[in-house]
């Protein structure tokens, strides 16, 4: 699953992972996302970005974890945020690991077979 | 004008009045109360009172005179001070006035600074989503190229598999040719010296022609003696010269036999001579060796050619195939490239940001400028803005970019951390 505000992220990110032989569930924000999850849309692992409007990234994750089935779902916030601060709050919300924007294809593809091994 | 530049002004002028005001009492006085005021009629006390207030009188008109000889002004001064004062302080308001209008059409500019940055935001977004559905379209080129590289290399590998093992099948005939051309050589030779073999044989049988033909001869001779011994037997001999008789009957027969023969002995022996000469011949035997030792080499030469055709062929594939992979990578990159326009968004957005602040900042100048008079007003400092400009960055290159021009010495990266990290 892959949220993002942004149409252009949405649209480059999927086709990177469909590329790598991944299917991908895009969602536009956070409260679409939950939606889906809640509306039983299986996924092995949440790629999210953290600055959205509406529902943040954090706020999100913390949402996700609430569902059962995906108590333990790998989760990546791929965003332009680096502060120490913010992955601490992302880390204690329940998320698996950090990716600043710009990253590179093999930077993403790598950081999913890990977390996902 | 400065109070204290006034005040010495003042003191000067009084103390040259004064001192005028004391030469003129010092020499008139006696003149005054002895001569002037009988004159008039006036009583002293009287007298001294008028010429008092005429002192004083003359005293102010003499300093008003003196500050207009000496600052062209009747106030030492600061009368033309003030006007000045008045007029810049009126300058001043009107200039303050035309500020706090200005000021209120900061939101009217900076709203068209944000269309343009949202604009720009816009723009890229467009573009680059543009470039992405590009980027997909040529993806799936690539992909269609790569699917029909990967066939073709399935192809070629069968290719050159079959090529190897028709090599390998050329070979082993090969083999069997050049086995076949020593067994021909080698089978031409014994055959050549079984022909020998039969040609010494057939000419030995000559000899045999001889001797029976010289054993006819001596036969024909004894029985010629056995004739000639059987007349001088007479009577008694005469059945044994009828033997005599047909024995040389026999011996000229068996010598016209011999002979016979030894005519068919030589005539098959010049028929084999001329049925195989030519064939064992061993100018005949080297021109056929040569002939398949070509065919031999032009079969092979062939097979090499044929399979540099399928090895420059998979090579070609193989180049192809490397090259699509490179463009694959080079896709994927390009796709990851494309996450730029988020973070020139997210930065626009910031100096978005930055421009409503600074609208809420300029209208608080020019609130503050039209309530000059008010006492109680708090101007709010624009570092405050500042401040909370910096609290709402999202990337250290933002935070880089602001100590840098604060000139502070500290950077942004301090809070920021790894680009890739699990938790």
């Amino acid at each position: 699953m892959l949220v993002d505000d942004s149409a252009t992220i949405l649209l480059s990110i999927s086709n990177i992972l469909t590329k790598a032989g991944y299917a991908v569930e895009k969602a536009a924000n956070a409260q679409e996302g939950l939606t889906k999850f809640k509306g039983g849309v299986k996924a092995d692992l949440l790629i999210t970005d953290l600055n959205m409007p509406g529902m943040n990234g954090i706020e999100f994750i913390k949402e996700v974890r609430q569902l059962p089935q995906y108590k333990f779902m790998p989760i990546l916030f791929l965003t332009t945020e680096s502060q120490q601060s913010k992955r601490a709050e992302a880390k204690a919300a329940g998320a698996s690991g950090w990716l600043v924007k710009p990253a590179t294809a093999d930077q993403l593809l790598d950081t999913i077979k890990l977390v996902l091994r | 004008m400065d109070f204290n530049l006034l005040l010495r002004r003042a003191t000067l002028v009084a103390l040259l009045v004064g001192f005028g005001a004391s030469v003129v009492v010092f020499f008139f006085n006696d003149w005054f109360h002895t001569t002037f005021l009988p004159q008039i009629g006036l009583p002293q006390p009287l007298g001294d009172a008028v010429g008092s207030f005429l002192i004083i009188l003359s005293a102010f008109l003499a300093q008003r005179a003196v500050s207009v000889v000496f600052y062209r002004d009747w106030m030492l001064g600061f009368g033309k001070s003030e006007a000045e004062r008045e007029g810049r302080a009126g300058m001043l308001l009107t200039a303050a006035e035309e500020v706090g209008g200005e000021l209120k059409q900061v939101p009217t500019f900076n709203d068209v600074v944000r269309g343009q940055l949202r604009n720009v935001v816009d723009e890229t977004e467009k573009a680059a989503y543009s470039i992405t559905e590009r980027l997909q379209s040529i993806d799936g080129v690539v992909s269609r190229m790569s699917g029909f590289v990967n066939a073709s290399t399935e192809g070629s590998s069968e290719l050159l598999k079959r090529s190897e093992e028709r090599m390998s099948n050329n070979r082993a005939l090969l083999d069997t040719l050049a086995r076949y051309i020593q067994q021909r050589i080698a089978t031409m030779n014994e055959d050549q010296e079984s022909i020998g073999e039969v040609m010494k044989k057939a000419e030995s049988l000559g000899t045999l022609v001889e001797l029976i033909k010289s054993i006819a001869s001596q036969t024909n001779l004894l029985a010629l003696n056995a004739a000639i011994e059987a007349a001088r037997a007479g009577e008694a001999g005469r059945g044994f010269a009828v033997v005599a008789d047909e024995v040389r009957k026999l011996s000229a027969a068996t010598e016209k036999a011999v002979t016979q023969i030894n005519q068919g002995i030589h005539e098959v022996a010049s028929a084999i001579d001329s049925q195989f000469h030519a064939k064992l011949h061993s100018s005949s035997i080297t021109a056929e060796q040569a002939a398949l030792q070509s065919f031999a080499d032009q079969l092979n030469d062939l097979g090499k050619s044929y399979m540099e055709v399928i090895e420059h062929e998979a090579d070609v594939v193989r180049t192809i195939g490397e090259s699509s992979q490179e463009l694959t990578a080079m896709f994927m990159d390009a796709l990851a490239g494309v996450q730029f326009q988020d973070v020139t968004r997210q930065q626009i957005e910031q100096v978005i940001n930055a421009l409503d602040r600074l609208d809420a900042h300029a209208a608080h100048l020019a609130e503050r400028i039209e309530q000059m008079e008010n006492p109680q007003f708090v101007l709010q400092p624009l570092a405050r803005h500042l401040d909370e400009i910096y609290s709402s960055y999202v990337m250290s290159s933002q935070r880089d970019s602001h100590h840098g021009a604060l000139q502070d010495g500290k950077t942004g990266s301090d809070s920021g951390g790894p680009k890739v990290e699990l938790f």
